[in-house]
């Protein structure tokens, strides 16, 4: 955990059994985690899950019925002015006045958010020129395409340099060009020490960036944390590739039986994939063993887990 | 807060506010908004080039009939610029808020650190500023009044300010409407209903008394005849007898906008937010001090009018007190009791049931807190007439205490009726006003139009009153004023007492959470 040298506050989000109830429904349980500066949190769920409700309650537009949020140390619900300040919200929708320039709709939200008059054009050229909307500076808002709306709308979260950004299903309807350069802008957000919330249920938008997963279904959060540790804790096993520029056939047969070693699998004339439930030592010994027998290994390398499948099966018990 | 920030605080709302600023930029953009001044001023041309067309044509005047007649020509261009005025102005505040729901704007600008106020402010500066826009473009068109109709520019300034208050309130009650529905035909409908509703019934009290005052030699009258656009320029130097003193009112009239504005903005801002928020608190202090100042106000000032006891006439009798009562607070009570008495089972917070009575909840807008508030709302009314009866030395004897009793009996059988509408509409607060308000309409307008076919001073006309949510307790018979009375206050309590017995069990067995 990061402490703020001056304020002693801490800078992570800390969510604490968020609940919300209408009548007899339960929109969201419950609902508790930490993330941490440089975190890219995705927030899986299906429609109605209750990723929206849950994003409502942090960003302070919505009273949690139960629990609630600290964000730097501040309340959402007592202190949620100091927690607007220090988030940008995005909902799934851009939100966007259509009858000004892009420099102008910066401008009014710069201006709410209190930038100093004196350097709100320099903020705006800054956020510009990070989302790549420099040379639309003067263009009206309606002239714009999806694509670039969508960044402009990640440029106005960014004009009062928010501590937390909550990203609601930002790539829906967006080309695959336009959703390339939303996860290169995102991954460069992380590494400037945002934390960063963004929901989906578009799973493979999430899966190559996000440093941690959250999967809710039916309100309540099933699974937190790295999509790879999610994955070990549902399986006792786990997959290794190695690939070899020669004798795959011969070190499938000199694995089976290693410690760890369940069962070996010959993908090919150069890959071989293993089912391993060892520790990482005997992951480590395995490697060393066919080095120094002479194997000529290329490549090895646990496998990634699929994010679609982690979240199938982690679903699959709440949507029965 | 400190003074320094508090001031600062001020001057970021109204000084420098980004939607004001927003707005001025995306209107004054293309060239949208010439057409409408060019459409605006052929109005205004066409209306008063008819009425001069048809002075100009007659023939044989003499030069102070001629003067008179252009005099008029003059009336008639006020009475227009205030109709278009306060029309516009509220159409721009409705447009802009829903415009922010649909478009989603508006969970942008409520995740920023501003307070609700700030974006209503913003909203409501962009109009008032339109609607200067509009009196100064029909300057030259109001100056015919001073070149030929024997005005002064002072009195076309005092004019043209006192329909900037009414454009300003119009604008206000625009905004809160606009917090509370979600279409713009809705928005615009009810608002402009308001707006009719209200003028009609203040330009009636107010012509009657600026007259019967006119005809009697003195220039004493309700303040509220500068607020009716059309009606302003009668009672431009008339006042406000508060004891001994004269007050203009000019100065009442822009006291009271101020207060009415800021009462509707803490409801445009509850409205606007899905909390349980401060706002609320504000808004029922306010309430109730409104409540109170406005009843020694209209208690002092304009009880005859009320009373309807007609030109030149004074308020006598205590009877005559509480029927003014009875109506000032019908008319007040008309415009909130529809929101106080109406809830819903789920949703937010502040909406949903939580109890019956409360008092303790009385400032905080939830449902249990309602009927407290009412009961506050009324008993500070009540203290701002008699105190304004004190302060103008009126009747205030057993009659009037007797006959005032029917006013909070009706109101607690409407709240009855509003907890049976919340009961019957599961879905939502809206349904339930919706329905609620629905048989207001069906009494005031049955009970209207039967009024209209008895004669005056009939015993048919005593009992069809009673049913009229404003016009109850004019019977002269003490004993049918007490019968009338009872009966509402026994309804109202049986009609809220089963309806809170129903609310309980359909909490029980729907929900099984234990009962607030």
């Amino acid at each position: 955990m990061i402490i703020e040298k001056e304020t002693g506050r801490s800078t992570v989000l800390e969510v604490q059994n968020l609940s919300k109830t209408y009548g007899g429904l339960n929109a969201v349980s419950n609902v508790s985690f930490t993330l941490q500066p440089g975190d890219i949190f995705g927030f899986i769920g299906s429609n109605g899950a209750g990723k929206t409700t849950t994003i409502k309650m942090i960003s302070t537009l919505l009273e949690p019925t139960a629990g609630t949020a600290v964000l730097d140390g501040f309340d959402i619900m007592n202190d949620p002015m100091e927690v607007r300040r220090r988030i940008g919200y995005m909902p799934d929708f851009f939100g966007l006045y259509d009858d000004v320039r892009v420099w102008e709709y910066l401008d009014f939200f710069a201006t709410i958010y209190r930038v100093p008059a004196s350097e709100r054009q320099g903020v705006i050229s800054n956020v510009l020129e990070l989302t790549d909307l420099t040379f639309k500076r003067d263009a009206m808002v309606a002239s714009l395409s999806r694509g670039m709306q969508q960044r402009l709308c990640l440029a106005r979260c960014l004009v009062h340099d928010p501590t937390l950004l909550l990203l609601d299903e930002p790539a829906s309807g967006l080309d695959p060009r336009a959703r390339a350069e939303l996860k290169e802008l995102l991954a460069e957000l992380g590494r400037m020490g945002k934390i960063i919330l963004v929901s989906s249920h578009i799973l493979p938008e999430l899966a190559d960036f996000c440093t941690k997963v959250g999967i809710i279904e039916r309100g309540e959060l099933l699974a937190f944390g790295p999509v790879n540790e999610i994955a070990r804790g549902m399986e006792a096993t786990k997959v290794l590739e190695i690939r070899l520029t020669d004798r795959a056939g011969d070190a499938s047969m000199f694995l089976h039986g290693k410690p760890g070693v369940n069962h070996t699998f010959l993908m090919g004339a150069s890959t071989v994939k293993i089912d391993f439930s060892g520790t990482e030592h005997d992951q480590v010994e395995l490697l060393r063993t066919l080095v120094t027998s002479g194997f000529p290994v290329m490549d090895f390398r646990e496998q990634g887990a699929d994010l679609e499948d982690v979240f199938l099966r982690v679903t699959k018990g709440a949507l029965n | 807060m400190t003074k320094y920030s508090w001031i600062a605080e001020q001057r970021r709302i109204y000084t420098e506010n980004a939607g004001v600023i927003r707005d001025f930029r995306s209107q004054m953009r293309t060239f949208r908004p010439f057409f409408g001044w060019i459409a605006y001023l052929g109005i205004v041309f066409l209306v008063t080039g008819i009425s001069y067309y048809a002075i100009s044509s007659t023939s044989n005047l003499q030069a102070a009939q001629l003067q008179d007649r252009l005099g008029q020509l003059f009336i008639v261009l006020v009475w227009l610029l205030g109709i278009l005025v306060s029309m516009t102005t509220p159409a721009l505040t409705i447009s802009s808020i829903i415009a922010e729901f649909e478009r989603g704007s508006i969970d942008l600008v409520m995740s920023a650190p501003v307070h609700p106020k700030y974006l209503l402010v913003g909203k409501l500066l962009s109009a008032y500023r339109y609607a200067w826009l509009l009196l100064i473009l029909a300057l030259p068109f109001a100056a015919t009044g001073v070149v030929m109709g024997g005005f002064t520019y002072m009195q076309v300034l005092q004019i043209f300010f006192c329909m900037s208050l009414q454009a300003l309130i119009a604008g206000a009650v625009g905004l809160a409407v606009s917090t509370l529905t979600r279409k713009t035909v809705n928005a615009l409908m009810q608002t402009y209903a308001i707006l009719f509703l209200g003028s009609l019934v203040l330009s009636a009290f107010g012509l009657t008394t600026i007259l019967s005052g006119a005809m009697s030699g003195t220039r004493e009258a309700p303040f509220f005849g500068l607020l009716v656009p059309g009606m302003c320029l009668f009672a431009l130097d008339t006042f406000t007898r508060i004891g001994s003193w004269e007050v203009p009112n000019w100065i009442l009239a822009t006291v009271f906008t101020l207060g009415v504005v800021r009462l509707l903005l803490l409801g445009a801002a509850s409205g606007l937010q899905f909390t349980l928020n401060k706002e609320i608190i504000g808004l029922r202090i306010g309430g109730l001090i409104a409540a109170f100042l406005v009843m020694i106000l209209l208690s002092s000032g304009g009880s005859a009018a009320f009373a309807g006891l007609g030109p030149g006439m004074s308020v006598v009798t205590g009877q005559q007190l509480a029927a003014s009562f009875v109506v000032i607070t019908g008319l007040g009570l008309l415009a909130i009791m529809n929101y106080l008495s109406c809830w819903q089972f789920v949703g937010d917070r502040k909406y949903l049931s939580n109890g019956f009575f409360d008092p303790r909840l009385m400032l905080r807008g939830t449902p249990a807190g309602n009927v407290p508030y009412m009961l506050a709302l009324f008993m500070a009314a009540l203290g701002g007439y008699v105190t304004g009866g004190i302060l103008g030395r009126m009747n205030l004897d057993g009659s009037f205490w007797l006959h005032m009793t029917w006013a909070p009996a009706f109101w607690l059988f409407f709240l009855g009726l509003g907890w049976w509408s919340s009961v019957l509409n599961k879905v939502n607060a809206q349904a339930a006003r919706r329905l609620q308000g629905a048989f207001l309409v069906i009494m005031l307008a049955v009970s209207s139009v039967a009024l209209s076919f008895v004669q005056a001073n009939t015993m048919g006309m005593e009992i069809i009153s009673v049913y009229h949510p404003l016009a109850g307790a004019v019977t002269s018979e003490a004993n049918v004023a007490i019968i009338h009375t009872s009966l509402y206050a026994a309804t109202g309590a049986v009609l809220l007492l089963t309806a809170e017995m129903k609310r309980r069990e359909i909490i029980r067995s729907s929900y099984g959470s234990p009962l607030p």
